[in-house]
């Protein structure tokens, strides 16, 4: 039986996981990173939305035999020197956050956007979060505070 | 065998007991016969990971073909076309030039499909394979004239049109041991558009209730229809196409009347279900309007 080691956030992390482990579980049970939520936990909700090689994939329905040999970035890793994100700055200043269930997700689908598109337009914010699915802001404030975080207009 | 990786003891939540990451073809097609039927391919996952969880299916093994040579990567070659391994996620084709200038039937259907990131895990070839009436992608690699690569089967390598490919609703032509390699979409002919639409009530992470394709290329001089292929999804037990609606096209100028006469024939060609997304009637009445606004805006394409 092989154990898998997972680069996450920089580190290398021994998870004595099995190779048909959520990523998901793995990072919250096994690693305690329980920045990522498990919402749906069937690929439909975005809110376990990590990075896999700098893209946004679905934690809950990635098995972690398919994680090995490349990088994970979770919430967790973005803070620079103890200091947030400016999108995680931006969420929390402008009402992005209500329950604060679908956030980490929303941050993830964000940070993948800006680095690819770092001046996006609106519908591509919103294009780019269709995935994320928010049941408490109806989203304008999140879009809101992306584009503060993108340095963009805000309408 | 190298890079066979057999796990004894799996989680017992999937009831799976076998788990292997064949390096090559052969190997795949040994260990998916000695499966004897309870072995699956195994992809993006997107589907498969879902139905086990949910019990909606039982394999006893998995197949990841994701470390098969090639079969992650896809290339565009001038003269050629797009040659696809069948586990390329959608996401590395709809962030590309190459596929969004030529390929707009393909690249609008992608765009449509779940969400950023499930479209970074889900391959082009498991949507195929799934084999669901709606799948998003099918429509637009007919009308494209897409060619898929297989094997297994009890037989060698070989190809056929994405068209041939569908048998029913989660079936293909593909054994339990058969196993989709690669699709090869050739280059749009000179003076021919396309055009992908679906009808969701939702914008993302939806199920289409119907969807349509629609490509046409005109004769340069007379400007009038060479070809038509017209392509639905979600209203037959496989996506189909409506061949009475493309012969009406054939030989006439695409004015907006012969477009509209031809999404009434295709409305009336087309024989859906009612389920929990739709009623029979809905749907014909969408597929009308698809062909009609599909056709439209492969026409106007194909004048550019």
């Amino acid at each position: 039986m092989e154990h898998y080691s997972l680069k996450i956030n920089g580190h290398v992390y021994e998870t004595g996981a099995e190779p048909f482990e959520s990523l998901l579980d793995v990072l919250r049970e096994k690693l305690r990173l329980t920045g990522s939520k498990k919402g749906c936990d069937e690929g439909e909700c975005g809110s376990c939305t990590v990075l896999l090689d700098g893209k946004p994939v679905l934690s809950c329905i990635l098995m972690v035999s398919d994680v090995r040999d490349r990088e994970v970035l979770t919430v967790e890793g973005l803070p620079q020197g103890g200091e947030p994100h400016p999108i995680q700055v931006e969420m929390t200043e402008r009402g992005g956050i209500q329950c604060g269930y679908c956030t980490p997700g929303i941050i993830m689908s964000a940070y993948a956007l800006l680095q690819e598109n770092p001046r996006p337009s609106e519908d591509e914010i919103r294009f780019a979060i269709a995935g994320n699915i928010c049941r408490c802001t109806g989203y304008s404030k999140i879009v809101e505070a992306l584009q503060a975080a993108a340095g963009t207009p805000i309408r | 065998m190298t890079q066979f990786r057999a796990h004894p003891i799996l989680s017992p939540v999937l009831g799976l007991e076998g788990y292997y990451e064949p390096a090559s073809t052969d190997e795949a097609l040994d260990i998916l016969r000695q499966g004897s039927g309870n072995y699956k391919p195994f992809a993006g996952g997107t589907d498969v990971m879902i139905n086990l969880r949910r019990r909606t299916v039982t394999y006893k093994g998995l197949v990841n073909i994701k470390r098969l040579p090639g079969i992650t990567s896809w290339s565009n070659k001038a003269g050629e076309g797009l040659h696809i391994g069948a586990a390329t996620p959608f996401g590395d084709l709809e962030s590309s030039p190459s596929v969004t200038q030529r390929y707009s039937a393909l690249a609008e259907s992608i765009r449509v499909i779940g969400s950023v990131q499930l479209r970074n895990m889900a391959t082009i070839g498991g949507n195929l394979c799934n084999a669901s009436p709606a799948a998003d992608s099918a429509p637009a690699l007919i009308v494209s004239k897409a060619t898929i690569t297989f094997t297994g089967n009890g037989e060698g390598t070989r190809s056929c049109l994405v068209e041939q490919f569908f048998r029913g609703p989660g079936r293909s032509i593909l054994d339990s041991d058969g196993l989709l390699l690669s699709l090869d979409i050739p280059e749009p002919e000179p003076n021919s558009g396309d055009c992908f639409q679906r009808f969701t009530p939702r914008g993302a992470l939806d199920i289409g209730i119907a969807s349509a394709a629609s490509r046409v290329t005109l004769d340069q001089s007379s400007g009038r229809v060479l070809e038509a292929v017209i392509a639905l999804g979600a209203v037959a037990p496989t996506p189909v196409r409506a061949v009475k609606a493309e012969e009406a096209l054939v030989g006439h100028e695409p004015t907006s009347d012969l477009m509209a006469q031809a999404a009434k024939i295709a409305k009336e060609e087309c024989n859906p279900i009612s389920d929990i997304r739709g009623s029979a009637s809905y749907r014909q009445a969408l597929v009308e309007v698809l062909v009609r606004r599909t056709l439209e805006q492969a026409v106007e394409r194909a004048q550019k």
